[in-house]
């Protein structure tokens, strides 16, 4: 039960005081088991989401898709992990606190996770593409809008991960974000060129 | 002082404050220090309207290129 409360306090957190929950998160000592209900989440979205692209009808194709979109994601999540490891080496820590930026970036994924799940619920409902009626670009740009919150929401979370995560100031999370941003775009072209992810699950 | 409930969270506080070192940005830190509390608590209220205001420039410039640019994010999930 506690790991459950400890993740929608932190949840919550994350939305209404990143900051302080960020520095809560990164503290010694914090049970890690928190994030399994982020990761099944995770699961779940990709469940539904299989679902929705190939639909029941091919049971095969549904595993593939899947597969490609769950192991894509993790690769995704696996190769940030790694690139924060390599900037810690490049700016000489001795020490990689593995188990706090696990937790912090996987706190990181919810605007990720928040951005997909509204736009699959908002292709079932009001399926694209969008006119060029008052309606249609009303809605094009609200959701145009949203997209960029979350968008600033996830920029605000990585910031927070390099801040607490490394304990980095804002001129070595710069630094260090210049090795990791094309690192990223080139790993969302290569998903792009997949077609697994048009936008990057990261 | 030690056993004082009150003292232990005020100090278990002020360790958690500063495990970041404050920070130092030369000139700009106090147009730094104006601007993130914004982004510390409910940063929507700061990212909301400056998110849609972007959004209505874009289209100033753009126009309906946007509305095309919303059905490919649509399809991309």
């Amino acid at each position: 039960m506690l790991p459950l409360i400890l993740f929608l306090r932190h949840l919550l957190g994350t939305i209404y005081n990143p900051y302080a929950t960020f520095r809560q998160i990164s503290l010694p000592r914090q049970d890690i088991r928190q994030i399994i209900f982020i990761h099944l989440l995770i699961f779940i979205y990709f469940l539904l989401t299989g679902l929705l692209k190939t639909g029941f009808s091919n049971p095969y194709l549904l595993t593939i898709k899947f597969n490609s979109l769950y192991f894509s994601s993790y690769l995704g999540f696996a190769l940030v992990i790694f690139l924060l490891y390599l900037g810690s080496l490049l700016l000489r820590f001795k020490n990689f606190p593995l188990i706090r930026i696990i937790l912090l970036w996987s706190y990181s994924l919810l605007p990720t996770l928040f951005w997909f799940f509204i736009t699959s619920l908002m292709y079932l409902f009001l399926p694209p593409p969008r006119t060029l009626s008052y309606p249609g670009k009303i809605y094009s740009l609200v959701y145009l809008a949203f997209s960029l919150t979350l968008l600033f929401w996830k920029i605000i979370l990585y910031y927070l991960t390099l801040r607490f995560g490394l304990r980095l100031d804002l001129y070595k999370i710069s630094l260090i974000s210049l090795f990791i941003i094309p690192v990223i775009i080139l790993y969302s072209f290569v998903m792009y060129r997949l077609g697994i992810f048009k936008i990057p699950f990261i | 002082m030690e056993n004082d409930f009150f003292y232990q969270q005020l100090v278990a506080k002020m360790q958690q404050v500063s495990i970041v070192p404050p920070q130092n940005m030369g000139p700009l830190t106090p147009l730094y220090k104006r601007l993130v509390p914004q982004f510390k608590h409910f940063p929507f209220k700061a990212l909301i309207p400056l998110s849609l205001l972007a959004i209505l420039f874009a289209y100033l410039i753009f126009g309906t290129k946007l509305v095309r640019l919303a059905s490919i994010l649509q399809f991309s999930f």
